[in-house]
């Protein structure tokens, strides 16, 4: 397995918001962690790449134990991250955003490569990313997650705060990640089209996971549709 | 009756000034923007500098320029020591015990001074020259020379927040300090370089301040009220900001004295101040709430 999560706990301050969460994601797999408002999706996506303040449990990547490698060492170790908002640096040209980030091997080849898969990007590369479209700022999210070579992203709602007719061009960039050899964790409050991408999918309540499996599996199963479907 | 003439000369008096008080104005701006606080201390950074400069001129007797390469050195000394020894362990608190803390900074630094060398006013060794005139337009020498020396220093903090990878990751951390960090950038050598430009700053406003005035223990104190209203009206966290800012409040507070005379001449700057916040809070050059 790429990632082993196990019995994760932890928060922001004094009160625990995940209690116990396991997790794996597999090689070019897509696992879509699910659950209402609250549930402690974002809290899990940071708790993997070492932002949250305080965890417990063992998060094991590709073999090696990172529970304890601070967050910026962790990129390092193959695992990239597009955050929910603030996702780019606006302040920082689009060519800037992927230039920041340190430790790229040949890093004007592979920002050269990046930038014809995203062509919107390319012309706009002098542009500050403040400037952007919610649509562009996404792709130019994706596009820093992905100049490291990682071996996992994880995403946090990458479609929270785009315009409906943008959610479906989302989640065809993530559907395309794992034939680059690239795994995902996405985190989704739109359960079902989460799930119709995924591979697996992991249903949070309350900092649990009370449901996981096959995504076709939780798509049919009615307590998901009790539960959590709701939301679309 | 003033005339014409005057103006012009008040207005370049306070360019020159307006360019000296951008110099701590970018060291607070700066650390506002990466560290997140209020540097109290900035001002007895830019004094112990000046200091230092003079006390290797007493040694060597070199010339200033030289003298100033003594001065980035305690600047920036002073600089990274108090990081390392104080706001490091304070980071993770709210920014107010590092306020706070920068205030007791400021107080042990001018204290540990006055003991040293003592309150008497002290001047660098600079050949006394002649103003140019230009028809009634006078330039001291000494005062171009300062604001070149302003000017170079602000250049160079420029090209390094621009063109080179560690001013990127650092125009980063202020950005978005945890997306840096997910991203692989280290802010604790980020943190590092930014002190030192931030003694450096301050060595530079330092030394030119006491070659146009004087040297003493106050220095660099009574600047840094001018130079934090500079930050407020540029827009905080902004670089081209804090220099805007120090230059209009300089000449807003020179070309006000035929008005209101020299006593109150600071009011009007804070006037200024107060009326451009009032129309526009974020500062001249403040990012939107929502561009963060």
């Amino acid at each position: 397995m790429l990632l082993e999560v196990e019995a994760i706990r932890g928060g922001y301050g004094e009160t625990d918001i995940l209690h116990g969460v396991d997790l794996v994601v597999g090689e070019r797999e897509i696992v879509a962690i699910a659950g209402t408002n609250g549930a402690g999706k974002s809290t899990l996506a940071k708790a993997l790449l070492g932002l949250l303040p305080r965890v417990a449990g063992r998060i094991v990547l590709a073999g090696r134990d990172i529970t304890r490698v601070a967050a910026e060492d962790r990129v390092a170790l193959g695992l990239g991250y597009v955050p929910q908002v603030a996702n780019v640096f606006g302040a920082l040209t689009v060519l800037e955003n992927l230039q920041v980030v340190p430790g790229v091997r040949d890093a004007a080849g592979r920002i050269a490569e990046i930038l014809d898969a995203f062509p919107a990007l390319k012309e706009r590369r002098r542009q500050r990313a403040g400037t952007l479209s919610g649509g562009e700022r996404q792709q130019l999210a994706f596009a820093r997650a992905l100049v490291t070579r990682p071996s996992l992203v994880v995403l946090d709602e990458p479609t929270a705060a785009l315009a409906p007719t943008l959610v479906r061009f989302v989640f065809d960039l993530v559907q395309a990640l794992p034939a680059q050899g690239v795994a995902v964790l996405i985190v989704e409050q739109r359960a079902r089209q989460a799930l119709a991408i995924a591979d697996r999918g992991v249903i949070l309540d309350q900092g649990r996971a009370v449901l996981s499996g096959p995504a076709a599996d939780l798509l049919a199963d009615p307590r998901m549709a009790e539960l959590y479907l709701g939301h679309g | 009756m003033t005339t014409a003439v005057d103006f012009v000369n008040l207005a370049l008096n306070g360019l020159v000034e307006g360019l000296l008080i951008a110099l701590p104005a970018l060291a607070l701006t700066l650390v506002m923007g990466i560290a997140r606080f209020p540097n109290a201390a900035t001002g007895d950074y830019m004094t112990v500098s000046a200091y230092a400069a003079l006390g290797v001129q007493k040694a060597l007797g070199v010339a200033i320029a030289v003298a100033a390469i003594g001065a980035a050195a305690a600047g920036i000394a002073v600089a990274l020591f108090f990081h390392l020894w104080v706001f490091r362990a304070l980071a993770r608190r709210r920014p107010v015990a590092s306020l706070v803390a920068s205030i007791g900074i400021a107080f042990l630094v001018r204290a540990l001074l006055t003991l040293f060398v003592g309150q008497e006013q002290q001047t660098f060794q600079v050949a006394l020259v002649r103003a140019w005139n230009f028809g009634g337009v006078r330039l001291l020498p000494t005062d171009l020379y300062a604001a070149l020396g302003a000017i170079v220093a602000m250049a160079a903090l420029f090209a390094l927040l621009h063109a080179t990878p560690i001013g990127r990751q650092m125009r980063a951390v202020a950005d978005n300090p945890d997306l840096a960090r997910a991203s692989g950038i280290r802010a604790g050598r980020v943190m590092l370089v930014m002190w030192a430009c931030t003694g450096a700053l301050c060595a530079v406003g330092g030394v030119l301040m006491g070659v146009k005035a004087v040297v003493m223990p106050e220095l660099g104190w009574e600047l840094l009220i001018p130079a934090f209203a500079a930050m407020i009206l540029g827009g905080i966290g902004s670089v081209p900001g804090a220099v805007a800012g120090g230059v209009l409040l300089g000449m807003v507070q020179e070309l006000s004295i035929p008005f209101v005379g020299p006593s109150y001449k600071i009011a009007v700057t804070f006037g200024v101040m107060l009326a451009v916040l009032l129309l526009r809070p974020r500062g001249l050059f403040g990012s939107a709430p929502a561009a963060r």
